[in-house]
């Protein structure tokens, strides 16, 4: 098994906000997502503010937290730093996540003389180099070694399962089903999960069960038989123009992903360790290894390359020239079967995927911004309750459609929605304008509606409807009155125009055409 | 087309995660309107501007995809044109009701077997999905029928 030394950045969503923010890193702060605590740094730890604690339980308990929203991708590019600090002094660097990484530990001891200087060498480096404060831990195993370094240990080899032993099983943290459920059999520790026998822990819970006992037993997560692929699974791509863009490189990280998932998928392998290699046209070069307990899927492939070319494009030390050559190595590969879900998602029917490749084509042309798919989300006003997204990013109502909306109009809703607000005017018989009280009533009846130059005759029309939205909130609230007009016909063959208008901010415009 | 209301699109019954939207499609129209010919069984295409040829390249192109190019506007050469006209509305009142069903009066002209000018009205309302089998009993009663590539014939 390999020595591996480890450097985790403790609380590094955390850290990484508030250097995105302009924090200092002494006060108290925490990354939210979904209005729950993902992490806490020691200083709000200090106030009582654990992890999964509710958003306003948390401002309770610390009234001058700091409260950050999480963001993978940011995470990810201001880590890049680190890794590199940590690459000056070690060969074969691999970013396991965004907090942690691992390098071999037979090289920099060799080279320090011991273990531990090599560990306080690179602490040391990486706090002079980017200012970040950090751990290392020195173990047999990536797991062992990362426990180590929460703990700042240097574990002797072959004592990876001995310093395993009495640790919580709840260190198990991203199984947390299992470990609930081990723990309510009276199995506390990691040592007594690895003292049951194998085949009975994996026949009664499961393969992942059962790599979670190897990790617990102190050995690597598979079985050592993974076998190293053969050189030709690598994909190579030049872009022409150089990339020197994000977005441009998001674009290619994209196609990238999928065609080394496709070619992959084809030898019946997934990968669970990736290199990619960037190079530009002066020469620069940028390789990183990425590590990933579970065979990454196409985005996952994507989001690495996205997350790498990401960090170095917006680094101070960043290359010359635009991107020439990106190359991708499965540097280690599984079985495919492992990943049978992710091969097979997304209905790979032969319709979709050609309605797919004509949208990529259409994104080549347009841009990624160019292609939009709809979802239906909830809201009350038309435009509201649509929701367009780029094709291919993940699409996530942010609001249900289902709950109540008081004040949204029944169905069928306008066929037209303008883009740009179209002001109107609407005419009471006496020729004033009519509006809407703060009780949310007409000031008097409509009577002709001006809507772009042309004067028509209202025939029927039914509101004011209210909408108050938000208004809880200081700047985003919205008081919104809709009326419905129905507008009468110019000829016999002309048709009757009806009108949803809205009244925002003592102003008429129109919100549909009913077509 | 970027003012479509796809609210009213789920509405009248269509899948709104099969769609995809080009709000703007820049200058070179064709060759994104070809591109989506390729992927796409139904492309619609809002051009107030297109030329002959490149109307007559499109639609081949179409013909031989198997796909359904709707144009919304002129175009030139079109298989079949309808048009709506004498829209009336009911369900909204003097200062009350909402706005519920649509009757609209739809105008068919074409080449071909479509050739000879035809009229239908029916009635269009939010709730009730259009589907192909009220689609034909609307052309029912004036003895035509609707087939699957949108163009009218005449049942004996």
């Amino acid at each position: 098994m390999t020595r591996l030394l480890v450097l985790w950045c403790p609380d590094w969503p955390v850290v990484a906000a508030g250097m995105a923010a302009g924090l200092s890193a002494d006060a108290p702060a925490v990354v939210v997502s979904a209005n729950q605590v993902v992490c806490a740094n020691a200083q709000a730890r200090r106030e009582g503010v654990r992890q999964g604690l509710r958003r306003r339980e948390a401002q309770g308990r610390c009234p001058d937290l700091a409260v950050l929203p999480t963001d993978l991708d940011r995470d990810a590019r201001l880590f890049e730093p680190v890794a590199a600090a940590v690459e000056e002094l070690a060969v074969g660097v691999e970013v396991v996540a965004p907090g942690v990484v691992a390098v071999p530990a037979r090289g920099p001891s060799g080279y320090f003389g011991s273990e531990e200087s090599a560990a306080e060498r690179v602490i040391d480096q990486v706090a002079t180099r980017t200012g970040a404060e950090s751990q290392v831990g020195v173990a047999d195993g990536l797991f062992a070694a990362t426990l180590a370094a929460h703990r700042g240990l240097v574990v002797p080899p072959g004592e990876s399962a001995r310093f395993l032993a009495p640790l919580d099983i709840r260190e198990l943290a991203d199984r947390p089903d299992l470990v609930d459920l081990l723990r309510r059999l009276g199995i506390y520790t990691l040592g007594a999960f690895a003292a049951l026998s194998h085949n009975d822990v994996t026949s009664r819970f499961g393969a992942d069960a059962g790599y979670a006992h190897r990790l617990a037993s102190g050995l690597e997560q598979r079985p050592p038989s993974r076998r190293r692929p053969p050189v030709d699974l690598s994909v190579t791509l030049s872009p022409d123009p150089p990339i020197d863009r994000v977005d441009a490189a998001a674009f290619i990280a994209r196609t990238l992903g999928e065609k080394l998932h496709n070619l992959l998928a084809s030898h019946g392998l997934a990968c669970t360790r990736l290199a990619i290699h960037a190079s530009t046209a002066n020469g620069e070069e940028l390789t990183r290894l990425w590590r990933c307990a579970d065979p990454l899927t196409p985005s996952g492939i994507s989001d690495r390359v996205r997350w790498q070319l990401d960090g170095w494009l917006r680094s101070p030390t960043r290359p010359s020239a635009g991107i020439t050559l990106l190359r991708l190595e499965p540097e280690e590969t599984v079985d495919g079967h492992a990943l049978q879900l992710g091969l097979w998602q997304g209905g790979n029917d032969e319709q979709t995927s050609r309605a797919s490749r004509a949208m990529i084509h259409v994104q080549g042309l347009l841009g990624q911004e160019g292609v939009l798919t709809p979802t239906l989300t909830g809201g009350r006003s038309p435009s509201d309750q649509v929701t367009l997204t780029p094709w291919g990013d993940e699409q996530t109502p942010t609001t249900s459609p289902d709950l109540p909306w008081p004040g949204r109009l029944p169905s069928p809703s306008p066929a037209t929605i303008p883009t740009q607000r179209v002001p109107a005017t609407v005419l009471d018989r006496d020729g004033g304008e009519v509006g809407v009280t703060g009780r949310f009533t007409l000031t008097s009846q409509p009577d002709e509606v001006a809507v772009a130059g042309s004067t028509r005759r209202v025939i029927a029309w039914a509101g004011p409807w209210p909408a108050d939205e938000r208004w809880w909130e200081k700047d985003n609230g919205r008081r919104r009155a809709r009326l419905q007009v129905l507008l009468a016909e110019q000829s016999e063959v002309d048709n009757q125009d009806a009108l949803l208008l809205v009244r925002e901010n003592e102003k008429w415009s129109v919100e549909g055409i009913y077509d | 087309m970027p003012n479509l209301g796809m609210l009213a699109a789920a509405e009248a019954g269509m899948a709104v995660q099969r769609i995809a939207l080009i709000p703007q499609p820049g200058a070179d129209l064709a060759a994104v309107v070809a591109a989506l010919l390729d992927g796409f069984d139904i492309v619609a295409v809002a051009a107030n501007r297109i030329g002959d040829q490149l109307a007559r390249k499109l639609s081949a192109r179409a013909r031989s995809r198997g796909a359904a190019l709707i144009a919304v506007g002129p175009w030139p050469g079109a298989e079949l044109e309808l048009t709506v006209a004498h829209g009336r509305w009911s369900g909204l009142h003097d200062g009350h009701g909402y706005l519920d069903s649509h009757l609209v009066e739809v105008r068919a002209r074409g080449r071909g077997a479509a050739a000879r000018p035809r009229r239908t009205t029916f009635t269009l309302r939010g709730e009730t999905p259009l589907t192909a089998p009220s689609f034909e009993h609307m052309f029912d009663h004036s003895s035509a029928a609707i087939s699957d590539d949108t163009a009218i014939r005449r049942t004996p």
